[in-house]
């Protein structure tokens, strides 16, 4: 015992006998994150997921974002970011007004030669970036003066304004202008970003952590600590761990009701819940897996396929495997929608209807062997799942159970992740349990359901030209209020004709630590606040005190 | 000796390559390929998968693919990281210190502890000593390495918290350190996963040893010396632990690759930034020219480790010496 307490104190006195204590200046604190794996590039047209998206909007700015209601028609609440104001020459003309002390972290003028080369960047297909297909109906993007920045479509359309700015972050024009197009991803940029945003980019450690320094001078005011430190740890325990043992003091998501219990159990901790924009489903495959020119012969008929969903206690599912940590699905989209989502109805469970239906199909059990067959073909198919899920797994095993009560048999096929999406991208399949995560746009929910999309998420081909042509008209009518209309409709559509089960909405957290204030947690980007979060001054850590590099 | 170290040398390159070739063929042919995007959002467009495709050359055929990572591979060019976007020799030389760091201290803790213990056990063959060691050893030896490394994260860093958890360093305090503090902070991070490691390989040194100092107790030498009255301490250390080391230093570049492979599991548990993530991350995103790369890093490590165990022997004993 006095060896430990010897190799603790050796320790104290080496660190410098660091103790909590008082702010000497009017700014202190630094905010660690940790997450379960790590960003691969900063480099705005690149990026893909969560945790370089929410790194990306420390570093870099977009020229507005969309408010808290998560309009995506007009630009109705749309909050203001590196433009200041914007107007509309013509109808399909977008005029930005940038911030007059918008600033590169090298000290540069952002200007509107900035946004132009931006936006040719993103749009170049040499670049491939994921986010060149929102702006497909930009037609030019030009600097009108050194402030101020014309976006022209080829036609105006509801959203238009939201493709213009949600997925587009400005990047300097000095610095990677001269870099040729076929090696700006691989630039050193993309691990050592400049930026314009409220963090400067400090230092990358592959595999350990990003450190960023809040800019004082940032144009919309300092944020609010002036350093964040985004530490990768090796999977999502190992990140709960840091969390629990005060190594980090924000963890996203915490997702399984046991991690929330011991978060919440942590008296230096709590959680946030919110409601993520992703949805899980079982997607049924429309065409034969063996032969794609053949219709399946079980889910190509609409009528099955809604008495199989109608069989389906989805409730049942989510509670058996998560509790209250989900919410069923009822479509292929998330509560984010608000009003949207709400105006939906979702498939019922109808047990006897289905079993009528299915008996007016022909479908009986009529060998006695406990399965329903119809015309020799049997009532049973495989369930492609990725193993690495365990949710999925689970959900799942409880859909056999219910289906096989049904006189359905359900064959469970776990696979590896990048295998499993091959197998349903090559279309040999019967139905696949995936999940599939969309901004706050109906257009982006629309991507994965479309006969455009075969080749793309649309993984089980279904076609239905209602739906198809609703979703053009929610894409181009220039009414909104048509707008949301069809969009409506075309979601009720796509309910309706069940090409999939909806099964849950994984209802996640974010856990902080209780000295952070003013955080507010928006549901299709959990971190986008974050730049304003501050440290209690009362309550501050001996890290709060430690400046950054 | 000098070629016979040459010719050891020719063939551990002989065996890379045929390393980085298996290689190459095996993650080209496992289904997926680094366009795939992990998170299922659709938000890379398939036009978009086939620009990346062209970019990467990944649309060219696989044997044209293969002739020109080796073309490239003779000129120390290991590739392009899809997923870090910068080149494989860059990302891997950021970890191979740490993991390097990592191993060398598990194998100093696995044969500081088990070549004295099996000793031990081998000198008091049959006491209550060798039979409680024996039990202990056999315990340590059949644990799971990532199970062992949770444990002690839960009991010695979230329990107790007198170790830190994850990691290398401290990212936020490290650079604010005196020197001496920046060693500690180092040490620090670094006991609890090189324990996990060492213990489990000391567990199987001292099986070894034990069993090679039962051998060398038994041998003519140790009688003569105990019938010139030397003492006891003088027989064990000078003459007995000798000889028993050779079987011992040859486990020692036998060890290597597997404490290697532990370092994977170690690395992932303590989340310690080394090559054992970038593997598990590389295969995932099958980022095909990290998982080549790493392969012929650590092919390279084992053959060397083998090599160092052949020179070690040599230098225990002479008289093995290709040259004798």
């Amino acid at each position: 015992m006095r060896r430990i307490g010897a190799f603790v104190l050796a320790g104290v006195i080496a660190t410098g006998c660091q103790s909590e204590g008082d702010c000497p200046t009017d700014w202190c604190g630094t905010i660690v994150v940790t997450s379960g794996a790590e960003g691969q590039t900063l480099f705005p047209p690149s990026i893909d997921d969560e945790i370089e998206i929410s790194l990306n909007d420390l570093i870099f700015e977009k020229l507005a974002e969309v408010g808290p209601s998560m309009n995506t028609i007009g630009d109705d609440r749309f909050i203001p970011i590196l433009a200041e104001s914007w107007s509309y020459p013509d109808a399909q003309t977008i005029r930005f007004s940038l911030s007059d002390d918008a600033r590169w972290h090298d000290g540069t003028s952002v200007t509107a030669r900035d946004v132009a080369f931006t936006f040719d960047v993103y749009r170049d297909p040499v670049v491939a970036s994921g986010a060149a297909a929102r702006l497909q109906f930009v037609e030019s993007v030009t600097a009108v003066d050194h402030r101020t920045v014309d976006v022209v479509f080829e036609r105006p359309y509801p959203e238009m304004f939201f493709d213009a700015v949600f997925h587009v972050r400005i990047i300097p024009s000095h610095i990677l202008g001269s870099v040729p197009r076929d090696q700006l991803v691989a630039h050193e940029f993309g691990r050592a970003p400049v930026g314009s945003g409220p963090f400067r980019f400090v230092r990358w450690n592959a595999a350990e952590f990003v450190e960023l320094a809040g800019d004082e001078s940032y144009h919309r005011g300092r944020p609010g600590v002036p350093r964040i430190v985004w530490r990768f740890a090796a999977g999502g325990q190992q990140a709960l761990t840091q969390l629990l043992a005060g190594e980090a003091d924000v963890l996203n998501p915490v997702v399984r009701a046991e991690d929330k219990n011991r978060v919440d159990d942590a008296p230096e901790l709590r959680t946030i819940p919110y409601a993520v924009n992703v949805y899980a489903y079982v997607v049924f495959n429309l065409r034969d897996s063996d032969n794609r020119d053949a219709p399946h012969p079980l889910f190509a008929d609409p009528r099955l396929r809604r008495a199989v969903a109608e069989l389906v206690d989805v409730e049942a599912v989510v509670r058996g495997v998560f509790g209250e940590g989900a919410l069923p699905a009822i479509g292929p989209l998330t509560p984010i929608f608000g009003e949207l989502y709400e105006s939906l109805t979702p498939t019922p469970t109808l047990t006897d209807d289905a079993l009528r239906t299915l008996a007016s199909l022909g479908w009986t059990d009529s060998d006695g062997n406990g399965v329903l067959d119809n015309d020799g073909q049997e009532m049973a198919f495989d369930l492609l799942v990725p193993s690495s899920s365990a949710s999925r797994v689970r959900s799942a095993e409880i859909l056999q159970e219910q289906l096989r009560a049904f006189e359905i048999q359900v064959n469970i096929v776990e696979m590896e992740f990048q295998a499993s999406l091959d197998q349903v991208r090559s279309g040999r399949f019967d139905t696949f349990f995936g999940a599939l995560q969309h901004d706050p746009s109906p257009s982006s929910v629309a991507d994965a359901w479309t006969v455009d999309a075969f080749d793309g998420f649309n993984y089980g081909r279904y076609t239905s030209h209602t739906f198809d042509s609703l979703v053009a008209v929610g894409r181009t009518a220039a009414d909104p209020a048509q707008s949301r209309a069809a969009w409506r409709e075309a979601l009720q559509t796509v309910i309706d004709d069940a090409p999939a089960l909806w099964i849950y909405v994984p209802s996640v957290a974010v856990a902080v630590h209780t000295r952070l204030e003013d955080v507010t947690i928006r549901p299709d980007q959990w971190s986008a606040t974050m730049w304003q979060w501050r440290v209690n001054p009362q309550n501050l850590l001996a890290r709060d005190l430690i400046g950054s590099n | 000796m000098a070629r016979f170290v040459a010719i050891r040398l020719a063939q551990a390159i002989a065996i890379v390559f045929l390393v980085a070739s298996l290689t190459f063929i095996l993650i080209h042919i496992a289904p997926g390929d680094p366009t795939r995007s992990l998170t299922e959002a659709p938000s890379v467009p398939p036009d978009v998968r086939a620009q990346l495709r062209t970019n990467f050359g990944l649309d060219r055929p696989l044997l044209e693919q293969y002739a020109r990572y080796i073309g490239n591979l003779a000129t120390g060019d290991l590739g392009y990281s899809f997923a870090e976007h910068r080149g494989v020799g860059a990302a891997i030389l950021e970890r191979v210190p740490n993991t390097l760091l990592l191993t060398v201290a598990g194998v100093l803790i696995a044969f500081g502890l088990g070549v004295p213990i099996g000793a031990l056990q081998g000198w008091r063959a049959g006491s209550k000593t060798d039979h409680t060691l024996t039990v202990t050893s056999l315990f340590f030896y059949s644990l799971p390495v990532f199970w062992l490394g949770i444990m002690l994260q839960l009991g010695l860093g979230l329990g107790i918290g007198i170790l830190p958890v994850s990691g290398a360093i401290d990212p936020v305090t490290h650079d604010s350190l005196p020197w001496i503090g920046r060693v500690w902070d180092r040490l620090a991070h670094l006991l609890l996963p090189a324990i996990t490691l060492g213990l489990v390989g000391a567990a199987a040194f001292a099986r070894f040893q034990r069993s090679a100092t039962l051998d060398a107790v038994l041998q003519d030498f140790v009688r003569t010396a105990r019938g010139k009255g030397l003492a006891e301490r003088v027989i064990l250390f000078r003459h007995t632990l000798r000889a028993a080391l050779l079987p011992t230093i040859t486990l020692f570049g036998l060890t290597f690759p597997i404490l290697l492979s532990g370092a994977v599991l170690v690395e992932t548990v303590f989340s310690w930034p080394g090559m054992g993530r970038l593997i598990v991350d590389s295969i995932a995103s099958r980022d095909y020219y990290v998982v080549i790369g790493t392969a012929i890093v650590s092919a390279s490590m084992v053959v060397l480790g083998n090599l160092l165990a052949d020179v070690l022997y040599w230098v225990a004993d002479p008289r093995t010496r290709p040259s004798a």
